[in-house]
């Protein structure tokens, strides 16, 4: 029975190959996980936060809270 | 402000301070890439029983791994350059504050037009209201104009302190003997907390900072109330 020559050289170097695609596939998943999960999401919330911030509102809600020690709500008593 | 079990950047409150969140996201991308190729073949490292024993030298691989960091590199450097010149940008600051560490608390003087100064202790917390935060609240806060450019002098008085905002992304090393620049702009009312950033002593972690950032208006009712005062 006649069977193939198994290989018997470059076994290493073809394992090394063979594990730099699979690392470099990983690493560019693991970019696009990060890009799509946190990098993306963070700057589409700063723009759609700031895209209708009315700076002045939020400044007259927060004193109305009394949360200024410069500037008290209207009505309280110094 | 920092919460229980805050690992990242603060919410930022200036423009600059979100560009360098978004600098720090994109710094993160080449980090991963790096951390999970090199975890990869480490972890393969563990499987391994090939070896070859006439192994010299290979120069294309050399080449590879010698001009791939470099290109990556390049890849960090050219936006961090970009926010670097950002941040040194001359501009035409509307206020000027200066603040100088002592131990252990921060003065402020503002002397534009009208002399203002005060000091700035932290609460102690046997004597903190039921609302307020834990080595974070000052008795006096430092008041300021928001979308307005603001310059900060710093220095010290006795030994070195650090004045930082991590909201504001400012922090500037208070030296006795030199005056230190920082200038920001607060695009968003509220309050922006930050803590002594260079060991200066016992109550080093007792001195913090608190800014109030406010109305234009309501800041210049407030310095005009504070001088007469």
């Amino acid at each position: 029975m006649v069977i193939a020559k198994p290989v018997m050289r470059g076994l290493l170097t073809a394992q090394i190959k063979k594990h730099i695609i699979i690392a470099g596939v990983l690493s560019f998943a693991a970019v696009g996980v990060w890009k799509s999960t946190v990098q993306n999401p963070r700057k589409q919330l700063y723009a759609d936060f700031y895209k209708e911030y009315d700076a002045m509102a939020e400044f007259e809600r927060m004193r109305g809270l009394g949360l200024f020690q410069s500037c008290r709500p209207d009505g309280e008593e110094e | 402000m920092a919460t229980w079990g805050y690992l990242g950047l603060q919410d930022s409150a200036s423009p600059l301070m979100e560009q360098l969140i978004f600098f720090h996201d994109h710094a993160m991308v080449v980090l991963i890439l790096i951390t999970t190729l090199v975890g990869y073949m480490m972890a393969t490292l563990f499987f391994n029983t090939f070896t070859n024993r006439f192994l010299l030298e290979g120069q294309t691989i050399e080449i590879v791994w010698t001009v791939l960091p470099a290109l990556i590199l390049i890849f960090i450097a050219l936006p961090s350059l970009r926010l670097l010149y950002l941040l040194d940008e001359v501009n035409n600051p509307s206020v000027t504050l200066k603040t100088i560490g002592h131990q252990w608390y921060w003065s402020y003087e503002y002397s534009d037009f009208l002399q203002v100064e005060f000091d700035s202790y932290m609460i102690p917390t046997n004597e903190l209201p039921e609302d307020g935060f834990r080595l974070l609240d000052v008795d006096n806060r430092t008041i300021l104009p928001m979308n307005t450019q603001i310059r900060v002098l710093i220095s010290a008085a006795d030994v070195i302190h650090s004045w930082t905002v991590p909201a504001l992304g400012v922090k500037a090393d208070a030296i006795p003997g030199r005056l230190n620049q920082v200038s920001f702009l607060m695009n968003r009312p509220g309050l922006f907390y930050g803590q002594c950033s260079e060991i200066c002593g016992a109550n080093h972690s007792f001195m913090p900072i608190v800014i109030e950032s406010v109305s234009v208006n309501s800041f210049l009712n407030w310095i005009s109330s504070a001088s007469e005062a």
